[in-house]
């Protein structure tokens, strides 16, 4: 199977197959528009200026295992009605990373414009936040509670209405 | 006379006889001695001369002595000058002519020696000219051979670097993927050790105390969400229900920031968080939202009161209601809505207490509508769709969702894609004439035991863009519809549940039809007339088949090697004679996500374990009944299928306590668990999953006698849905 060269934001050369490449939109129509059909080894390398090697070769290990999946419902509309969907097993389990490293995809995911993987990616860092209290998200993201009192006050005063009674 | 012209024979006769000296001889005796007798005279020197020799003769050789005159008496050489005295002496014509005669013949000598000389230097010279070609072929020759020689030579060197180089090209490559190999493999069995380790720790009875640290700190102080870009943000932000969404907003203040802004202020729903919801907090957030709100669902949010709807009315530019299950909708409310929002496309009133009323406003205010969703108004009838189909807004009604009545609307609304008909029993194959159109995609409907083949004969012919088709439990359905559907290209969904006549016909004509090629899910469980070769006849043909259900192996279990591998959910086995070998063939399909095998009561421990060897992706296990099985059976399962989410294990009456630690041990994904009918499980077990299995949503333990009901409660502080009851199991225990 023919590979193409990406270069990477940190000058590392990632070569990945074609047909799972293909997956980003963003590859899809560079390849397109290059009309490239045979690869050749001196063909220049994509120079992908947003994108670490890490992160690319996780996108492309997760387009590998999607590759046969059955596309995406082409009108939201239909979808919409339903519940948001959980994530399957197989894609919690690929993304349980450290959190930098799950934005770092995301961000990959958006500019190569992998629809499937952002949005799983997106989920899993809503999956993070869900069901938890403002303290275990700060614990989570590492964030500090920049709150005066009377403002912490004002803000839970305003969200207790969704606090378990 | 001129003796010269004479014959040459006669004159070499005269030199040699010498006749003319002896004539002159004889006439000048007879002039000078004038004998008497000159007749007796010539006569004796004739004897004379014969006497002496005719070589002696000269011209004075007859006269006397004393008489010879000093000179002869003729003048001019007498009788030799008549016979031309000079014989020896050649004419000049003579001499030019032999001199011309000897240059003839000394030119044609020369000529000729000079002929054969240049001859003989022209043969020398193509002689020369031939072996200098000769020599330089042969020159040539040896050059070339000895060019050839060399680059053979090189050319073995360079075959034999290559080959070298091959060699440790290759040498490399097995060693750097033996070591990609051997890590992955090192991972993989490092992880399994550890399962492994567990289970033995387990087994040993030892205290299982493992914390998991759900989420790594990653040391940075730095807060990744706020560094994304706003639209990404919004991104995650948007899987948030309304209630994480307010937790968000303590947490920080650029997470309070990051919450209210007017991007994800444009969808709100209070479907999620329905039990907190109360009127004030709906109006304030509606109140907020205003006019950015577009997208608003209020599904299920029984009791609220009028004042809310008439916020609703406020928010100018809302597209997409969802009023689902709210009990308390009035007509007045819909009124409010539609007469606030004008552009409205989706409405969802289904499973509310309109009446006719409604839809009169509707019809007259609304009229971007195109999306309209009326399922389970009890109170509606005929007249309100008649108002709904004479009304001037509806005409670009696109999906409509209702349950009778359907003939009229369909006969004013010509390009409705999308009919939802569950529960229109009443439907007629003339109903189905008046909505088939070009342009219908999908077409679901359910229990109508009234249409005909006839019906599908209407789709067949009218609708060619139909992309699926669900028409279960259609009892008059037979083999012919699935003929009369062929030629539609595109169905990608075809549900025939429970359309018992269905038989091996119909399964041809699906594997012929044209829509064969683009098939993705196929539903044809209950259709007992179907046998396993018209299944096998279907994956074959349908290569894209990923769902399938259809009653197989009842008897034989050849089938399950003609599935194809590309299906990612078995074929229902549930209720067949199953056994291990079946199950094994089964395990070949390693992309399968989704297994169905309840009430097998042939599957063993064994058979589980061929069976899920290869299966790491299973989702979804159904081993409901499989009474053989046992704690050793749940082990080998849970080892290999890490990412289950949903297990039923109901009615496996010896599994023990030991079989939830395996389970909780290692699949950290369950969602939903079926644990009725274990009549062997404990409290513990409910301990373990508490811990391990934090995404657990719902736990049925009908009939668990060993749990006791206060674990219960506690279960169902982190469990949404959780059913417990104690009663004794009916029929008799293993």
């Amino acid at each position: 199977m023919p590979g193409i060269k990406l270069l990477t934001v940190d000058n590392e050369i990632v070569e990945v197959d074609a047909d799972t490449a293909k997956q980003s939109l963003l590859l899809r129509s560079m390849l397109h528009d290059l009309g490239v059909t045979e690869i050749d080894d001196d063909e220049e390398a994509i120079s992908l200026p947003h994108v670490t090697a890490a992160a690319l070769r996780k996108a492309m290990a997760w387009c590998a295992h999607h590759k046969d999946d059955p596309p995406p419902p082409e009108d939201d509309e239909n979808a919409r009605d339903l519940q948001p969907q959980q994530l399957s097993s197989w894609d919690a389990e690929f993304l349980r990373m450290d959190q930098s490293a799950l934005f770092e995809l995301i961000q990959a995911a958006n500019y190569l414009d992998i629809r499937g993987l952002l949005d799983t990616a997106c989920k899993a860092v809503a999956d993070a936040i869900r069901g938890r209290s403002p303290e275990e998200i700060r614990k989570a993201f590492n964030i500090r509670c920049d709150f005066t009192p009377q403002e912490e006050e004002q803000v839970r005063r305003e969200t207790e209405w969704c606090e378990e009674k | 006379m001129d003796l010269r012209q004479l014959d040459p024979e006669l004159r070499r006769y005269l030199r040699v006889t010498r006749l003319p000296e002896v004539y002159e001889a004889l006439l000048a005796g007879l002039a000078i001695m004038q004998p008497i007798n000159p007749c007796k005279w010539i006569a004796e020197k004739l004897f004379y001369l014969q006497e002496v020799g005719i070589s002696q003769i000269d011209w004075d050789s007859f006269i006397d002595e004393e008489m010879k005159p000093k000179e002869s008496p003729f003048a001019i050489k007498g009788v030799t000058g008549l016979f031309g005295g000079d014989m020896g002496q050649p004419s000049p014509e003579m001499i030019s002519r032999a001199y011309q005669h000897y240059n003839r013949k000394s030119f044609r000598r020369h000529f000729d020696s000079w002929l054969q000389f240049h001859l003989y230097r022209r043969r020398r010279l193509v002689e020369k000219r031939r072996i200098l070609a000769k020599a330089d072929g042969h020159f040539f020759q040896t050059k070339v051979g000895q060019i050839f020689g060399t680059w053979l030579e090189w050319t073995r060197f360079r075959k034999g670097r290559q080959a070298m180089a091959y060699q440790i090209l290759q040498r490399v490559l097995h060693v750097s993927v033996v070591r990609v190999m051997f890590k992955a493999w090192h991972g993989v069995s490092l992880e399994a050790r550890k399962t492994r380790e567990y289970f033995e720790r387990l087994e040993r009875g030892d205290n299982v105390t493992e914390d998991e640290v759900l989420s790594k700190s990653t040391g940075e102080a730095r807060d990744d969400l706020s560094l994304v870009s706003e639209s990404l943000r919004q991104q995650i932000l948007r899987h948030l229900s309304l209630a994480d969404m307010s937790r968000a907003a303590c947490v920080c203040r650029a997470w309070k920031a990051h919450t209210q802004s007017s991007e994800l202020l444009h969808k709100l729903d209070f479907g999620q968080v329905r039990q907190h919801l109360t009127p004030p907090v709906a109006k304030k957030f509606l109140a907020q939202s205003g006019p950015m709100l577009g997208h608003l669902s209020l599904a299920g949010c029984r009791d609220l009161p009028l004042e809310v709807f008439q916020c609703i009315g406020a928010c100018r530019n809302l597209q997409d209601v969802n009023l689902s299950e709210c009990a308390s909708l009035t007509d007045d409310a819909v009124g409010q809505i539609v007469q606030g929002c004008p552009l409205l496309i989706y409405v969802n009133l289904s499973f509310t207490g309109i009446s006719d009323n409604s839809l009169r406003l509707v019809a007259k205010h609304a009229e971007n509508v195109r999306f309209l969703s009326l399922a389970g108004c009890q109170q509606l009838s005929d007249r309100g769709l008649q108002f709904l189909a004479q009304g001037q807004g509806v005409h670009k009604l696109e999906l409509l969702d209702l349950s009778e009545g359907v003939q009229e609307v369909a006969s004013h609304c010509p390009s409705v894609e999308h009919y939802e008909l569950f529960g229109c029993s009443s439907l007629t194959d003339d109903s189905f004439r008046a909505i088939s159109n070009r342009s219908l995609r999908v077409l679901k409907l359910d229990k109508n035991d009234i249409i005909t083949d006839a019906a599908f004969g209407h789709l067949g012919r009218r609708c060619p863009e139909l992309h699926q088709l669900c028409v279960a439990d259609c009892v008059r359905v037979t083999d012919q519809a699935l003929k009369a559907i062929g030629q539609l290209r595109y169905i990608r969904v075809l549900n025939l549940a429970d359309c018992v006549r269905l038989s091996d016909a119909g399964a041809k004509s699906i594997a012929e039809a044209s829509f064969a090629q683009s098939l993705r899910e196929l539903n044809l469980t209950n259709a007992v007339r179907l046998t396993d070769h018209g299944v096998t006849a279907i994956c074959k043909k349908a290569p894209g088949l990923t769902h399938l259900e259809a009653e197989l192996l009842r008897e034989s279990h050849t089938p399950v090697s003609g599935l194809s591998g590309q299906l990612l959910s078995g074929p229902d086995m549930s209720g067949t004679g199953m056994n291990d070998s079946a199950m094994s063939v089964l395990g070949s399909l390693s992309r399968m996500r989704y297994l169905y095998l309840a009430n097998c009561p042939q599957v063993t421990d064994l058979g589980l374990q061929k069976l899920v060897q290869q299966l790491r992706y299973l989702e979804h296990l159904d081993l409901s009944h499989c009474v053989q099985l046992t704690d050793g059976g749940v082990r080998s399962m849970s080892f290999s299928c890490r990412l289950l989410t949903k297990l039923s294990l109901r009615g496996c009456r010896q599994l023990t306590d030991l079989s939830m630690q395996y389970v909780s041990g290692v699949c950290h994904y369950l969602t939903h668990l079926d644990l009725s009918e274990c009549v062997m499980i404990t409290d513990k077990s409910l301990k373990y999953l508490k811990k391990a299995c934090k995404r657990l949503q719902n736990l049925q333990l009908d009939c668990c006698q060993g749990i006791s009901k206060a674990s219960v409660i506690r279960m169902t502080r982190r469990i949404p849905s959780v059913t417990h009851s104690t009663q004794d199991p009916l029929g008799p225990g293993p």
